[in-house]
């Protein structure tokens, strides 16, 4: 699992999802988060370096959760980097596609702690596996 | 004269040989019918008076203020062709036709219905996820005038479109009960509605409608578009619905009412 000190980028052009998800990430004892409004800026943050974990929603102005995920997976220093994006609909062509760019897991509104936990984790271990291939 | 019912929507009153002020049946304000056409039946009337005229003018002007309208039936070519000569037979609305054919109606727009069981969950299920806050759905109910005067201090709408119905959906707070909610969702205690609570409105809104929209469009197979919430904040608003009826869906919780109100008119 990832650890306490793991550097976390949460990207949500919505202020309340940024404040619940790092309400519920400080409650799994996580604590170095940033927060970014769109994926245009959290591709910015990102070239700074330094973050293992990348938490985004799906639907944002001007770049979108599945074109910045697309991104990462396209640049030689970020394409490992864990991603989980946030969607508000659960439905299998959204999923799918995130699956087909590459997505490490998706978290499903609403959800609960320990529901981000799970995730996670699962994430964590897609990762792990996909590095050890 | 006596006006005789014909059917649910058709009057009628038999005229005589010789129509005068005496023809027509009093009509006053109490005069009470679901009517909707009057026919003044000139079978065997052979000249019309002048003081009808009068009578027939007032009548008409009587029937015209309740919707319902007056035709002449079975009046003879002869006849027809003594008022035509006259310049008065337009106003006799002579038809030639006696079976009466009821108007078509356009149908009343109806309100889908499916889509309620789905909001509830939706609504509740998200509020006890995010908010860690249990709310009782009440019985829907169709909002009234009286309602529609019920106001808010805080309004979240988003848009329905899809390929069965059209309309919108409201997601309707007082003050305190909204706050109540932002504090258990974002771990912060408010006094206000700030611009930064607004979204917090839209969001809970966006939640609701995305886990609603899921259920809905894989087991009711409609394709309910993508939409985003516009949230309105203010001192007492109130939330009219332009195109039809409204569902009201009232909830409990410990900290007062909300409420959602659906609009949704079938395509």
């Amino acid at each position: 699992m990832f650890t306490p000190d793991t550097k976390i980028l949460i990207v949500d052009d919505m202020m309340t999802m940024r404040k619940i998800v790092a309400k519920a990430l400080k409650s799994l004892e996580f604590s170095d988060i940033t927060e970014c409004k769109n994926g245009q800026e959290a591709w910015e943050t990102l070239q700074g370096g330094g973050f293992q974990l990348v938490i985004s929603d799906w639907n944002m102005p001007e770049c979108t959760g599945i074109e910045l995920l697309a991104k990462v997976r396209g640049d030689a220093n970020l394409a490992s980097m864990p991603f989980v994006l946030l969607t508000a609909e659960a439905e299998a062509e959204q999923v799918a596609e995130a699956l087909e760019k590459g997505v490490d897991n998706y978290i499903v509104k609403p959800f609960s702690a320990d529901t981000l936990k799970s995730k996670l984790e699962q994430a964590y271990n897609k990762v792990q596996s996909r590095q050890a291939a | 004269m006596a006006a005789e019912q014909i059917n649910e929507n058709m009057n009628e009153c038999q005229i005589g040989r010789v129509a005068d002020e005496t023809s027509l049946p009093a009509i006053d304000e109490n005069f009470n019918t679901r009517a909707e056409v009057f026919r003044l039946n000139f079978s065997g009337t052979l000249s019309v008076h002048r003081s009808f005229l009068q009578s027939l003018h007032q009548f008409k002007s009587t029937m015209d203020k309740k919707g319902i309208e007056v035709v002449s039936i079975n009046m003879s070519e002869e006849l027809k062709a003594k008022l035509s000569n006259e310049g008065v037979l337009r106003m006799f609305n002579a038809q030639t036709q006696v079976a009466y054919k009821p108007p078509v109606k356009k149908p009343a727009p109806s309100i889908d219905v499916k889509f309620i069981d789905p909001f509830i969950r939706a609504t509740t299920q998200s509020l006890k996820i995010q908010a860690k806050i249990e709310s009782q759905p009440g019985k829907p109910k169709l909002k009234t005038p009286v309602d529609a005067l019920k106001f808010f201090d805080i309004v979240g709408i988003i848009s329905l479109v899809s390929n069965v119905f059209n309309g919108n959906i409201a997601l309707c707070f007082k003050k305190s009960v909204f706050l109540q909610l932002c504090e258990n969702m974002l771990g912060e205690q408010y006094d206000e509605i700030t611009d930064e609570l607004e979204d917090a409105a839209g969001e809970l809104l966006n939640i609701i409608f995305g886990v609603a929209k899921a259920e809905l469009n894989a087991t009711e197979g409609y394709k309910i578009h993508k939409a985003i919430p516009t949230v309105l904040r203010g001192d007492k608003i109130k939330v009219k619905q332009t195109k039809g009826p409204t569902i009201i869906l009232p909830f409990a919780t410990d900290f007062g009412d909300f409420q959602i109100e659906i609009e949704a008119i079938s395509n």
